[in-house]
């Protein structure tokens, strides 16, 4: 009943598991970083950044390895297949949430209405993007094919946040040299974020194709 | 003859110039001609109906519904005793030689009953070839192994050519050309393979049937085997029964998975559980039982 190889592959299910807490991880404190400028959560970031990216090359051999040795088929070849993927846009996120962190920078002395509705859509997207790489390493624990579209449903939120940053600032005034300079760093801590969101959709979709092999993948890019 | 032992079709006994008994000719134009179309929309080579096999009454295959299209590798695979080569025999009546096999069902061979009594098995094992799992050329030269089957059925216009064309048609002519009077039995496992592949298609058959045509081979003659096999597709029909089931991902078109029910009394039969495409039975098979047994985990 090939018992090495459902070994092999439970281990490779774990590997994804403990990546996405990571991310998790990652985002979280960033996000922290960013909004409450804690130099602790700017460390942990990188460290948690760090970590997924010995994770992500550790998985990927094993991945190569299973492939050559096992000539998986079938749900087997899916799976491994989806933790190749998933092994990707997990990194990736982590990656993104190490962008975040170095945004992090305390805003002008001038109160701004502004800044309480930017930091507040930050720190929304920040939680929700931790929120979804949960939820999507947790559809794959489960084999669930229906997280995708949760997934999709909260990343539109993600996305209004997003606009919602953008908005604010376009309506600033960009004249102000160190406003500016603030503002266009939270203007890439949002696209960042909002990156976090779309790999954890990506993850969701990956889930879905697992367990039945039919679902249209559409990785959301850029 | 042993039909388990020989490694082509078995030698053709009809008189010279004996037309075709009672089964349509195919010219090599019509069975180029389909190369492009989608696997599923090309003509029907075989059509088999519950199809069955009985051996001395006992039932070894039962139900057997299956559709084998034109220019391309059908492989049949499953577990030992499933069945799959009492099948393959059922596509050029070798069963007819076994004592006491006895086959029911509808056999429909390019829309013709080919269990028709008008239907002479010689000429049928004529048009539909087969290659075995060991390697049995005649203890004869090479260029006469070839030169067998179109001697005997009258094929002897331009001999040599149709003895050059075969073996280079199974990728041989360039290792053999210069020692053609030479015995077969001096080649190697994988050319011996090869020249009895060459045997079959020197009387210009329509389909070749391939019974475990690499287990006895190693893997740089399997490999030789196994692009022939992609390659003849332009001109023929492949069929093979294999147990390496990534050989069947590797050369099949469309994958055809057989398994063993036991029924209350303990009788096991082989079935047909499920055909498809095969990138489609590799990575998403749709019955249960076949994702078992392509995984690993069944058989």
């Amino acid at each position: 009943m090939r018992e090495g190889f459902q070994e092999e592959l439970d281990a490779l299910s774990a590997s994804v598991l403990e990546e996405g807490r990571v991310a998790a991880h990652a985002v979280s404190e960033a996000t922290r970083a960013l909004v409450d400028w804690s130099v602790d959560a700017f460390d942990a970031t990188l460290a948690a950044e760090a970590d997924l990216k010995r994770r992500y090359v550790d998985t990927e051999a094993h991945v190569e390895t299973v492939l050559a040795r096992q000539a998986p088929v079938a749900s087997d070849l899916r799976t491994v297949l989806a933790v190749l993927h998933i092994n990707r846009s997990l990194e990736r996120a982590a990656h993104n949430a190490a962008r975040v962190a170095h945004l992090a920078t305390p805003p002008p002395r001038r109160a701004l209405v502004e800044e309480a509705v930017i930091t507040d859509a930050l720190r929304a997207m920040g939680e929700r993007g931790a929120e979804m790489l949960r939820t999507s390493v947790d559809a794959f624990d489960r084999r669930d094919p229906g997280a995708d579209r949760l997934l999709a449903a909260l990343d539109e939120l993600v996305d209004r946040e997003n606009e919602k940053i953008a908005e604010t600032i376009l309506s600033i005034d960009i004249n102000d040299p160190e406003l500016r300079q603030w503002a266009s760093r939270m203007l890439f801590a949002g696209r960042w974020l909002e990156r976090v969101g779309d790999h954890a959709v990506n993850v969701g979709e990956r889930v879905t194709y697992m367990v039945t092999g039919e679902a249209p993948i559409v990785e959301h890019t850029g | 003859m042993d039909p388990t032992s020989d490694s082509t079709a078995a030698p053709p006994v009809t008189a010279p110039g004996t037309p075709s008994a009672g089964l349509a000719t195919l010219s090599v134009e019509d069975r180029t001609a389909s190369g492009s179309v989608p696997i599923e929309e090309r003509e029907v080579v075989f059509d088999c109906q519950g199809v069955g096999v009985r051996y001395n009454g006992k039932r070894a295959l039962r139900d057997v519904d299956l559709r084998i299209h034109a220019n391309a590798v059908t492989a049949l695979i499953g577990p030992s005793g499933c069945g799959k080569s009492t099948f393959i025999r059922c596509l050029n009546r070798m069963n007819d030689l076994i004592p006491g096999a006895a086959v029911d069902g509808a056999v429909a061979y390019h829309g013709e009953d080919l269990y028709d009594p008008q239907v002479d098995p010689i000429e049928v094992r004529k048009r539909i070839g087969m290659v075995f799992q060991k390697p049995n050329p005649f203890p004869k030269s090479i260029y006469d192994n070839i030169a067998f089957g179109p001697r005997v059925l009258g094929m002897k216009d331009q001999l040599d050519d149709r003895v050059e064309q075969a073996l280079k048609r199974a990728a041989l002519w360039d290792e053999v050309k210069d020692r053609l009077k030479e015995g077969a039995l001096g080649l190697s496992g994988g050319q011996q393979q090869r020249l009895c592949i060459a045997r079959a298609l020197a009387v210009e058959p329509d389909v070749i049937l391939m019974d475990e045509p690499c287990s006895a081979l190693d893997p740089i003659s399997t490999s030789a085997i196994e692009d022939l096999m992609l390659s003849l597709t332009d001109e023929y029909t492949v069929v093979i029964v294999t147990h390496n089931m990534q050989q069947a991902a590797r050369v099949a078109d469309m994958t055809a998975f057989f398994s063993v029910d036991q029924g209350e009394t303990g009788a096991r039969c082989g079935v047909l559980v499920e055909v498809d495409r095969t990138e489609r039975i590799f990575t998403n098979p749709a019955n249960e039982r076949t994702e078992a047994y392509v995984t690993g985990r069944f058989g």
